[in-house]
Formats: C-alpha cells, sequence, structure tokens
C-alpha cells in the first residue's frame, strides 16, 4: 500500500493504459475501439479490484489532468489556421452551427426527460457533443457530472463517426461544406476522423467547426440553461 | 521550446484570472483561447512560432481526459440503470444535431447562390 501514495502511480497508470489504448486503436481502426475508454475499461477495474481509493489515483491523475487547461488554450492554434475558410462561408457556417448547438441541447433535455434520466445526467450530457476540453469546463458550469460528461462525449464521438455517412444520406447533405461543418459541430474530433476519410474539404470543415461550436456554445448554453432549467 | 509553453501557460493563467474577475461564466481556458487566438489573428505571436509546443500537447491531447473520466468510479450508483437510457439519448440526439446542422448549412449556401 505504501508504493501507492506516490503520485508516480496514478502517472504511471495513466500512460500506460492511455499507450494500450492507442495501439489497439491504431491496429484496429474502428472508432467504436476509443482510446480512452479503453483506458478507463483497463483503470477502472484495477482500482476497484484492487480497492484502491480514488484519492490515491487521482494523486497523479490530477498530475495529468492539469494540462487540460493549456490543452484547450492552444487549440486557438488549428482554429487560427482555418480561419480563412470560415470567412469563405462566414453566414452558412454560422447559422448552421449555431442551429446545431441549439438542437443538440434541446433534444438532449427534451429525450433526457422523455426517458426519465436524472436531472444531473441530463445536465452532463448539454455539452456533449463539443470538444472533451470545453464540454469538461461547460459541464462544471451548468452543474454536470463531467466524468459522466467524457462518456458521453466518447459515445456522441464514436456515433457520429460511424454513422456520419449514413446521416448526411438520409437528411439529403451533399454539400461537402455542409458534410463537414455538420460532422464538426455534433460529434467534435472522433467525428471529424470520419470526415477526414470522406474528403478534404469535410475534413477541414468538420476541424472548424469544432472551434466555432465550442466557442459558440460557452455563450449560447449559460443563457439556454437560465431558460430550461 | 520553453518559450513557447511560457506564452501558452502565461496566456492559461491569463485566462484564469480574467474568468474569475469577470461576471459572465465563461471558464478560464476558454477565456485562455479566447485571448491566444486574437494574439495570433493580430500576428502578435507568429504561429509558426508556437505550432511545435501546441502540437505537442495537441497530439496526445486524450490522455489529459482520462484521470477525469476515471471519476465515473464515484458516478457508478448513478449510472446504474440508466446506461442504456444515456446511450439512446446519445445516439438520437447525434443524429438530430448532425441533420439539422448540415440541412441549415447547406440551405443557407445554396440560398446565396441563386
Amino acid at each position: 500500500m505504501e508504493l501507492l501514495n506516490s503520485p508516480l502511480f496514478g502517472v504511471c497508470l495513466t500512460i500506460i493504459a492511455y499507450i494500450i489504448g492507442l495501439e489497439i486503436y491504431k491496429k484496429f481502426k474502428l472508432p467504436i475501439l476509443n482510446p480512452i475508454l479503453i483506458a478507463l475499461i483497463i483503470i477502472i477495474p484495477i482500482l476497484l479490484y484492487f480497492k484502491i481509493p480514488l484519492e490515491t489515483y487521482e494523486k497523479g491523475g490530477d498530475l495529468i489532468s492539469f494540462f487540460l487547461a493549456p490543452a484547450t488554450v492552444v487549440l486557438a492554434v488549428p482554429l487560427y489556421k482555418k480561419i480563412d475558410l470560415l470567412k469563405q462561408h462566414f453566414i452558412p457556417i454560422l447559422g448552421g452551427v449555431i442551429a446545431g448547438i441549439l438542437t443538440s441541447i434541446l433534444f438532449c433535455t427534451l429525450i433526457g426527460k422523455a426517458l426519465g434520466l436524472d436531472l444531473s445526467i441530463i445536465k452532463s450530457s448539454l455539452s456533449k457533443s463539443l470538444t472533451t476540453p470545453i464540454a469538461i469546463e461547460l459541464s462544471k458550469q451548468v452543474g454536470g457530472i463531467v466524468p459522466i460528461t467524457i462518456v458521453m462525449v466518447m459515445i456522441t464521438g464514436i456515433t457520429g463517426a460511424v454513422m456520419a455517412p449514413f446521416i448526411c444520406k438520409i437528411f439529403k447533405i451533399e454539400n461537402k461544406v455542409a458534410k463537414g461543418i455538420a460532422i464538426g459541430t455534433a460529434s467534435h474530433a472522433v467525428g471529424t476522423s470520419r470526415a477526414i476519410e470522406m474528403g478534404e474539404t469535410q475534413g477541414a470543415m468538420s476541424g472548424l467547426a469544432i472551434g466555432v461550436a465550442g466557442i459558440l456554445t460557452v455563450f449560447i448554453l449559460p443563457l439556454l440553461h437560465i431558460i430550461l432549467f | 521550446m520553453i518559450k513557447q509553453y511560457a506564452i501558452i501557460f502565461t496566456v492559461t493563467y491569463l485566462g484564469e484570472m480574467i474568468s474569475k474577475s469577470i461576471n459572465f461564466p465563461i471558464p478560464g481556458p476558454v477565456i485562455g483561447m479566447l485571448i491566444f487566438f486574437i494574439l495570433l489573428e493580430r500576428k502578435l505571436i507568429d504561429v509558426d512560432f508556437v505550432e511545435k509546443g501546441a502540437n505537442t500537447i495537441l497530439l496526445n491531447l486524450a490522455i489529459f481526459f482520462i484521470p477525469p473520466g476515471v471519476g465515473l468510479i464515484s458516478a457508478l450508483d448513478l449510472l446504474s440503470g440508466n446506461v442504456l437510457k444515456i446511450v439512446i439519448t446519445m445516439i438520437l440526439t447525434t443524429i438530430i444535431t448532425m441533420g439539422v446542422t448540415g440541412v441549415t448549412v447547406q440551405y443557407l449556401i445554396n440560398r446565396r447562390r441563386k
């Protein structure tokens, strides 16, 4: 037990589980084998089985998650590099992303309430279409449960990556810009990995939408949250 | 590389400070991101100068979510019995959100062409 008290325990466990997750994902290239999900499936049972308290793991875990804040800040770099794309289709992109944000928040609330989900679970879902670092911050703000939000973000990304071509077909979305913006707005970076496979324009637009949706939601969600809850 | 991180961490800290001192609830890291974006857009920071440092962080972005995700252990009670409902909600809302976004963008692009 003495050995577990070092922050290095949590640090090592996290890095090793991440590498295993990444290797499995690289080998099969299936969106469902998300590296974060695999890492959680490795770490959580280990802690539960050996009865290691969460606080013990977090001594190291906190050192790693500290970097979430600077990681969010540097998201400005890929966004800056894609800003010319935004200027080309400013109104359609802005209109589409705002429509997507409102739809996501509204339907998470409606479907969640219809299925009788706990209010804290519904609040955890409001930011689930966004890139994880921003989703986490917004979840904290509206009273969501951060770990649940992270899992929801993953499920959303996997759904988007798997179903994007099918969704574009049933909604008759044929324009490449529209496809990319739709995928990035609804399913962040995990969906974008599929958009990149669909084509260069789709991939670039999807990447752009991640940043635009993230920033706009920061302003829209607190206001909508007051109205809805 | 160390100078790049000096900039990144200073902007992060600045974002945190501003977030605490304004009345509208914007997360500190997001304010930091907006500041960083403005610095790049105004060419006060050269993108080539910070790109390497930024990419090193972004390349392994996913690892930073693992420790907060492990916190799921303390939410297992809340989850039990709700997993299927959550998965259904996530899948449905992703489909609807993607559809509405795409249809809106496509409509606005086509309207402008006419």
